[in-house]
């Protein structure tokens, strides 16, 4: 058993090459989700409407206070009881949407609150409203402070999503795991399986840097 | 500094411990017996083999590792680990067998050694009992079948698919699915998530009886009889050989048969030896 078996490696690449594509699609489709919906929370974090504000604190609470594990089997096992069946795929891109999004709101609203409160005056003397004041004074300017943390965040749930192996999505880490479970090589699959995760990390690092080159 | 010394010290002693599993080691048995402990690896979640209840690990399995090590006159210290690893960990030293209701396959016998066969292993098929589009076990051509990661059942599926669905110019399953456990598997059945379940039919039995009326059984995934043992490292065949003296005792003197009783409800028809063909 000594040495390392490039082998296995070898053997594992077509699997762990569809493992990533499944990676990267769930990744993908969660961002978009969960981007749309933490913008959304935290915009109503920083405004007056009491209701949905108290709502979206206690949806961070939630989210903050739980491990992101518990949330997938929450939503993988608990919805199909109240009738709602989704696919192990759907129910990983909720799952990871849903974790992020409270994260996302906070950044948003830090990003935003992080904003002179002079800039907001000067829009409501020059007559604008609040809500247009945060869509067209604060949250253009807020965007280069929130996209390092963005990044952070999203980085996190790219990793997130190994845990959807537990309920048994074919995703990376699954496709690691699968091989070791048939090959009994956890050192050399494991290394590989980091180095894997490195490269996509490593590749939605540049696109941010790019975009915040952009944004500067 | 120290960091680094540490990191270069802890990176030696996996380089050792690597090395030392090539070399001959000492006699295992030699080392249970004098440690006072048998060190046993397991998976407690495969009702009705192994599975904590009230915080203790009880099952087949567990009765019979408690008269062996009573006749061997050490204790026994039954360690839970992840199924997947099991194998490795067996040589990582981090316990001396495994007793965990592994199936005897061509593969697994490549790695290890196997003990006697103890209980009888073989695959059958579980769906809903509203199922009607499966009556046979060629109808899971185009289905979704749940296993557990690394089980027997994940390389007997994949034989049939291509020994008997493919050959036969049948498209093979939509997908197979691979749980961290089987209770995951049984749930997603009865969500429809998956269509069909294949695993042994001792646990299959358990499974039905638990959820009565949620569940039915039909054969053929498999034609060549299976069987559980216990494993042991290559080096390890005085262990092995203990241990084979004391089933064969067990078995003949009708103590096997009463655990299967009481934990099956049935006895079984085990062979004495490791048959010639695997699965």
């Amino acid at each position: 058993m000594g040495g390392f078996d490039w082998g296995a490696v070898w053997y594992a690449a077509p699997y762990m090459a569809k493992g990533a594509l499944v990676t990267l699609e769930i990744s993908a489709c969660a961002m978009l989700l969960a981007t749309l919906v933490g913008v959304v929370m935290g915009l109503v974090s920083v405004s007056d409407l009491k209701v949905l504000k108290s709502l979206v604190r206690i949806y961070v609470y939630f989210i903050r206070g739980t491990p992101a594990l518990v949330q997938i089997f929450l939503v993988y096992f608990a919805l199909p009881r109240i009738g709602l069946e989704l696919s192990a795929f759907m129910s990983g891109v909720v799952a990871l949407a849903f974790n992020s999004a409270g994260f996302i709101a906070e950044i948003v609203r830090a990003g935003l609150q992080s904003i002179d409160p002079g800039q907001n005056e000067a829009a409501l003397s020059i007559g604008m409203t609040g809500r247009q004041s945060i869509l067209y004074v604060l949250l253009p300017q807020s965007l280069r402070r929130i996209t390092p943390p963005m990044t952070n965040e999203l980085i996190t749930l790219v990793k997130t999503s190994s845990l959807l192996s537990v309920i048994s999505v074919f995703e990376l880490t699954r496709s690691a795991q699968v091989i070791i479970a048939e090959r009994f090589v956890p050192f050399e699959l494991y290394f590989a399986l980091a180095v894997y995760y490195l490269v996509i990390i490593t590749a939605l690092s540049w696109c941010s840097e790019y975009l915040e080159t952009r944004l500067a | 500094m120290l960091r680094r010394s540490l990191l270069i010290g802890s990176a030696a002693a996996t380089g050792m411990g690597f090395l030392s599993i090539g070399a001959a080691r000492a006699d295992t048995l030699e080392d249970v017996k004098k440690r006072g402990t048998l060190m046993i690896g397991t998976e407690a979640a495969y009702v009705p083999y192994e599975f904590v209840k009230d915080g203790q690990i009880i099952g087949y399995d567990p009765d019979i590792i408690a008269i062996m090590v009573k006749n061997l006159g050490v204790k026994s210290d039954i360690i839970d680990t992840a199924w997947a690893g099991i194998i490795p960990s067996l040589y990582a030293n981090k316990f001396d067998c495994i007793i965990s209701a592994m199936t005897i396959t061509k593969e697994r016998a490549e790695k290890v050694l196997f003990s006697m066969p103890y209980a009888e292993a073989t695959n059958v098929i579980l769906l809903r009992a509203d199922e009607d589009r499966i009556k046979t076990a060629d109808d899971l051509s185009g289905k979704i079948i749940g296993v557990q990661l690394g089980s027997a059942a994940a390389g007997i599926i994949k034989v049939f698919e291509d020994k008997k669905l493919k050959e036969a110019g049948k498209p093979g399953f939509a997908e197979v699915k691979q749980y961290e456990h089987y209770p995951e598997a049984y749930q997603d059945l009865i969500n429809k998530r998956v269509d069909a379940v294949v695993n042994s039919k001792s646990t299959m039995m358990v499974v039905m009886k638990d959820a009565p009326g949620k569940f039915k059984m039909i054969s053929g995934i498999t034609d060549i009889p299976a069987y559980f043992g216990m494993a042991f490292r290559k080096e390890d065949g005085a262990l092995r050989d203990f241990v084979n003296t004391q089933l064969a005792q067990l078995k003949s003197d009708g103590t096997l048969g009463k655990l299967q009783q009481k934990w099956f409800g049935e006895t079984m028809e085990t062979p004495n030896t490791v048959p010639d063909v695997l699965p």
